[in-house]
C-alpha cells in the first residue's frame, strides 16, 4: 500500500545534524591539530628520492602557505585561538555535541589550580584599560586565574549565531547597537528585557540608539567578549597576569552521550533498569563516562597551561 | 588618454553549443529529442562564438566556459576545433586576465587517438556518459542498430584515462537498474575513473518501490565509499560529495547557482538561445515557450529575467523543511523534468534527497570520526582538487618511467661489431 502512493514534497521537520564540521567551524585541517596531507605511499617514495620528504608530509604548508610560514607553535594548549570561539549555536539544537557540566569542569580546574599552588578566588572582577569581565577563578597574588566561558559568560565578538548572520542578510540596515541587540536579546534578564522594550519605543533614534548601547554594556560588563580574552592574552607578558579563557564549545572538551562502544553499552545497559531512580543513576553514570575523555583532555590541558605559566614566573 | 578596463568580477558565464541533434547511441532516457541530423552551420558558430565572447565581456565575468553537447558533439570535430581555436584567439587578444575552459560531454564512441590529441591540445576537458557495468551499459545505451557498446568502449576507456587520470564520467541510476548503481560505480572505479558523477533519470516515473531499490544501492555505495576513503583513495562520487560539500563548504548561495538562462545557457544548433540543456530538445515549436533570444538579436531580457525570477523564487511546498538549504530542489532543470514546471519542487527530487542526504551524512560522519585525513583535506582544503590532480600526473609519470625501465632491462642489449666482423653484444 505504501510503496502505491504517489511521490510527494514533504518537508523534513526534524533532522539530525551531522558531526563533522560545518563551514564555519574552526579548520579542520588545523584544528585541533594541523592534519598532514594524505599523499599516497608511492608518492612519498617518489619524493624521498627527490629529498623532499619532509616538505610533502607535513602537508600543512599546502593547506596554508602563508598561515603556516606565519603561525609559531601555541604555547599551551588554552590560547583563545584554539578556544573554540567564536561560537556558532546550532539552529537545529539535535545531534549538537554534549558540553561538559560547568560546576564539574570548574571543580576539576579548580582543583588543579590549587594543586598548582594558587589561591583561587571565585568570582572575581577585572577590569583592565576598557576591558571587564567576571573571572570564574583569580588568584590576585599571583594574577593567574581562568574564565570557563560558558553561555553565561560571552558575550559579543565571542560568539556568532545564525540568527544574526541571517538578520545580516536583510536589507533593512541596522546601527551597531540594534546589531548587538538582536544578537543577544533571548539572553536579557527581566530587567533588562523591560528596559529594551522601553528603548524601542522611543522616537528619537539617538536616543534610541544610546539606551539600546546602555543594555549592551550592562549585559556586557561581567562577560568576556573574543577581543577582550586576546587583549588579555596579549597583555600577558607586560603585565604578568595570565587568565586563561577555557571555553565549553571548544572540540576537546565536548563529547557525544553516544560517543564509544563502551558508553553506548553502558547506557544501554542503563536503560534496561525498571526502577526509575536506579536508572537515572546508572543514566549519569553511562554519562559521565561518555564525557571522560573529555575531562582528561581539560585537566592535561589546564595542567600544561600551568606548567606554562609557572615558566613565565607565574 | 584612454580609461583603464573595468576590474572583471568573480563570477561565470558558460554557454553549451548544441552542436548537432544527431547522436550514434539511442540512449533509453536521452532527454534532446529525436536524433534528426540538424547540426549547426559553421556561420551560426561564428555568430554564437561572437556572442558568449560579448556575453562574458558585459558581465565582466572573469571565468567563460565553453561546454560542447549534442546529440554527440564528436559527430562535428571540425566545428569544436574551429570554435575553441576562435575563442582562444578572442580572449587572447582582449589581453586581460579573462579564463577559458572548454568542456565537452561525450558517449565516447568517437573519441580516436587522432580526435583525442586534438582536443587535449585545445584544452578540452572531455567527460564521458557510460553507465557503469556492462550489462547496463548496454542496456541503457545501445547505438542506432539497438547492439550493446560497452565492449567498443574498453579502447575508449584506457585511452582517455591515459591522458587524462582525472577525467570525469557520468552515470545515469534509471528505474529499470537502480539497484546496480553500486555496482556500475565500482565497475568504473575498477577501470581506472576517480570523478564519478551520477544523476538520476528525471524524466521517467518512479515509484516509491524503485526508490527503495536505489536506497539499497545507495546505502552499498556508500560502505564502499568509506572504505575507499579510509584505504586512501582520493576518489570523487558526486552522490556523497556534493551532499557533504552543502554542509563542508555550505550550500551553494545563490550567486553560486546557475541562475538559469543568466549565467548559463543553451545555444541550439539554430542558434537559438535557452536557459539549459534540458529545454533545447529539439528545437522545434514545442520547445519555442522556452526560447530567450538568439544569437544574433542576443537575449529577450524580459524573458530571461521573468524566467530567473519564476525559478528563483522560493518555494511554499518546501516551507519550514530543516534541510532546505542543502537541497537540490533550487535546480529548475531538473524540476522541470520531471513536473513540467520551473517554479514548483519535484516530489522525486525531493524524495530522493531525502534518501540521499541522510546516507551521505552518515558516511562523512564515520570517516569524520575515523579522524581520516582524505576526508579531512578532501571537504576543507581548498587545494585538494589541484594538489590530487598533480598527484595523479605525477603518479602517472612515475610509473611510465617503471615501465619505461623494465623495459630498457628486459631488452637485448645492443650488439657492436667487433673486431674481425665478429658480433659483441655490450
Amino acid at each position: 500500500m505504501f510503496e502505491k502512493r504517489p511521490l510527494e514534497v514533504k518537508p523534513v521537520a526534524r533532522y539530525d545534524v551531522p558531526r563533522y564540521p560545518r563551514h564555519d567551524d574552526p579548520d579542520p585541517t588545523r584544528h585541533p591539530e594541523p592534519v598532514p596531507f594524505p599523499f599516497g605511499a608511492k608518492i612519498v617514495q617518489a619524493a624521498a628520492s627527490l629529498g623532499i620528504t619532509a616538505s610533502l608530509l607535513s602537508g600543512t604548508a599546502f593547506a596554508d602557505d602563508a598561515a603556516t610560514d606565519a603561525e609559531p607553535a601555541p604555547p599551551h594548549p588554552l590560547t583563545v585561538a584554539q578556544s573554540g570561539l567564536p561560537y556558532t549555536p546550532s539552529p537545529y539544537g539535535t545531534g549538537v555535541p554534549s558540553r561538559l557540566d560547568e560546576k564539574i569542569a570548574r571543580e576539576v580546574i579548580d582543583d588543579l589550580f590549587r594543586a598548582a599552588g594558587y589561591a583561587v578566588k571565585h568570582d572575581q572582577r577585572i577590569e583592565r584599560e576598557g576591558i571587564s569581565f567576571v573571572a570564574d577563578g583569580y588568584d590576585p597574588d599571583n594574577k593567574v586565574g581562568y574564565v570557563f566561558a560558558s553561555w553565561t559568560d560571552i558575550e559579543g565578538d565571542a560568539f556568532d549565531p545564525w540568527w544574526a548572520r541571517d538578520r545580516a542578510d536583510s536589507t533593512a540596515p541596522m546601527t551597531e547597537a540594534e546589531a548587538g541587540i538582536h544578537k543577544i536579546s533571548r539572553w536579557l534578564s527581566e530587567d533588562q528585557q523591560k528596559a529594551l522594550t522601553a528603548a524601542q519605543a522611543l522616537e528619537d533614534p539617538k536616543l534610541r540608539d544610546e539606551q539600546l548601547q546602555k543594555i549592551l554594556d550592562e549585559f556586557g560588563r561581567d562577560r568576556i567578549s573574543m577581543t577582550e580574552a586576546k587583549a588579555i592574552e596579549a597583555a600577558a607578558p607586560k603585565r604578568k597576569e595570565h587568565i586563561a579563557i577555557i571555553s565549553q564549545f571548544d572540540r576537546r572538551f565536548s563529547y557525544q552521550s553516544w560517543g564509544d562502544e563502551e558508553t553506548q553499552k553502558a547506557m544501554a545497559e542503563a536503560q534496561k533498569i525498571p526502577d526509575p531512580a536506579k536508572r537515572a543513576v546508572a543514566v549519569k553514570a553511562a554519562e559521565k563516562l561518555a564525557a571522560r575523555t573529555a575531562l582528561e583532555n581539560l585537566e592535561t590541558s589546564v595542567r600544561e597551561y600551568l606548567d606554562w605559566v609557572r615558566r613565565q614566573g607565574g | 588618454m584612454s580609461t583603464p578596463p573595468e576590474p572583471l568580477r568573480d563570477e561565470t558565464v558558460s554557454a553549451t553549443f548544441h552542436l548537432t541533434h544527431a547522436c550514434n547511441l539511442r540512449c533509453t532516457y536521452c532527454y534532446t529529442g529525436e536524433k534528426v541530423g540538424k547540426a549547426m552551420p559553421v556561420e551560426t558558430a561564428e555568430a554564437a562564438s561572437a556572442f558568449v565572447m560579448e556575453q562574458a565581456r558585459s558581465r565582466r565575468a572573469r571565468h567563460l566556459e565553453v561546454v560542447f553537447f549534442g546529440g554527440e558533439p564528436l559527430l562535428k570535430p571540425d566545428l569544436i576545433y574551429r570554435i575553441c581555436d576562435r575563442l582562444t584567439e578572442s580572449v587572447a587578444e582582449e589581453k586581460i586576465a579573462r579564463r577559458l575552459t572548454f568542456k565537452m560531454s561525450t558517449n565516447g564512441l568517437l573519441l580516436s587517438r587522432e580526435v583525442l590529441d586534438a582536443l587535449v591540445a585545445r584544452g578540452v576537458f572531455i567527460s564521458i556518459s557510460l553507465d557503469g557495468d556492462p550489462s547496463v551499459q548496454d542496456a541503457q545505451r545501445p547505438d542506432a542498430r539497438g547492439r550493446g557498446t560497452s565492449e567498443r568502449l574498453k579502447d575508449v576507456i584506457e585511452r582517455l584515462l591515459t591522458v587524462n587520470p582525472c577525467a570525469n564520467v557520468t552515470c545515469v541510476a534509471t528505474p529499470a537498474h537502480a539497484d546496480r548503481l553500486d555496482r556500475s560505480v565500482r565497475w568504473l572505479f575498477s577501470r581506472g575513473f576517480r570523478y564519478v558523477s551520477t544523476t538520476l533519470n528525471y524524466g521517467e516515473e518512479w515509484t516509491r518501490a524503485d526508490l527503495r531499490r536505489l536506497e539499497g544501492a545507495y546505502r552499498r555505495l556508500a560502505d564502499w565509499y568509506v572504505e575507499r576513503t579510509l584505504g586512501g583513495e582520493k576518489l570523487y562520487l558526486s552522490c556523497f560529495d556534493e551532499k557533504i560539500r552543502t554542509r563542508a563548504l555550505g550550500p551553494l548561495g545563490k550567486s553560486e547557482r546557475c541562475s538559469i538562462g543568466t549565467k548559463q545557457f543553451s545555444i541550439a544548433p539554430s542558434g537559438r538561445l535557452y536557459p539549459c540543456v534540458q529545454f533545447v530538445h529539439e528545437d522545434d515549436d514545442a520547445a519555442a515557450e522556452w526560447v530567450l533570444g538568439d544569437v544574433w538579436g542576443g537575449f529577450e531580457a524580459d524573458r530571461r529575467s521573468a524566467l530567473a525570477s519564476c525559478a528563483d523564487a522560493p518555494k511554499d511546498e518546501c516551507s519550514g523543511c530543516a534541510i532546505d538549504d542543502r537541497c537540490a530542489s533550487w535546480c529548475a532543470c531538473v524540476n522541470w523534468q520531471s513536473t513540467g514546471r520551473v517554479d514548483r519542487t519535484s516530489p522525486l527530487v525531493c524524495e530522493h534527497e531525502r534518501i540521499l542526504m541522510p546516507i551521505a551524512d552518515e558516511a562523512a560522519n564515520r570517516l569524520w570520526k575515523s579522524d581520516d585525513p582524505t576526508f579531512v583535506h578532501k571537504h576543507y582544503n581548498p587545494a585538494f582538487p589541484v594538489i590530487s590532480f598533480a598527484e595523479h600526473l605525477v603518479m602517472r609519470e612515475v610509473e611510465n618511467a617503471d615501465v619505461r625501465l623494465e623495459e630498457n632491462e628486459t631488452a637485448e642489449p645492443p650488439a657492436v661489431a667487433g673486431e674481425n666482423g665478429a658480433t659483441i653484444h655490450v
